[in-house]
């Protein structure tokens, strides 16, 4: 769930992002059906690539989330707050202990942000994002 | 950097009807907000 609540967050502020010159790419680990759904879903402006086998995942160095850490105050916290949010779990998809990741690449293959989830919920601080394009 | 972008970039993935693209396609022109999400739970 809050997968989609990062893809809600992007949403509501896609526009301000095009405005700062950028796009917006996702990145799922989800299936195709669940990948159209979900576009669906969430009424997901941007587009949606599946990385099937986690290869972009490995490249990138994505967290992952212990089995612990599921029950941790910290996640918990953020589920109870994607919950008051509206958002509601579905079936699991792949990979679900593969946590999220923010970046910002520019042309040129030139890094100039990057967020690693360190728990499911603890997404980048869209500000500090667009302060990046548009500083 | 904590990883190799040119790697990232030269990975094909394919949207949600199969059509395979290359990533690095999409900041070839302009920044491209990157999110890796957790699952489509």
């Amino acid at each position: 769930m809050t997968c989609r609540e990062r893809a809600g967050q992007v949403r509501d502020r896609y526009d301000e992002i095009l405005s700062a010159g950028a796009g917006v790419v996702a990145i799922g680990t989800g299936g195709r059906r669940y990948a159209r759904a979900f576009i669906e879903d969430e009424l997901v402006p941007f587009p949606v690539l599946l990385d099937e086998d986690g290869a972009a995942a490995e490249i990138v160095g994505t967290n992952t989330l212990p089995v612990v850490g599921l029950v941790a105050p910290r996640q918990v916290a953020a589920g109870v707050r994607a919950v008051a949010g509206g958002n509601r779990q579905r079936r699991s998809g792949r990979r679900p202990f593969q946590l999220g990741a923010t970046l910002v690449i520019a042309p040129g293959d030139v890094l100039m942000y990057e967020d690693f989830e360190d728990y499911a919920g603890d997404h980048a601080d869209l500000d500090e994002v667009l302060e990046v394009l548009a500083p | 950097m904590s990883f190799d972008v040119k790697l990232l970039a030269d990975q094909v993935l394919v949207d949600p009807h199969g059509t395979g693209e290359r990533l690095g396609d999409r900041w070839s022109d302009d920044p491209q907000v990157v999110l890796f999400l957790r699952h489509f739970g």
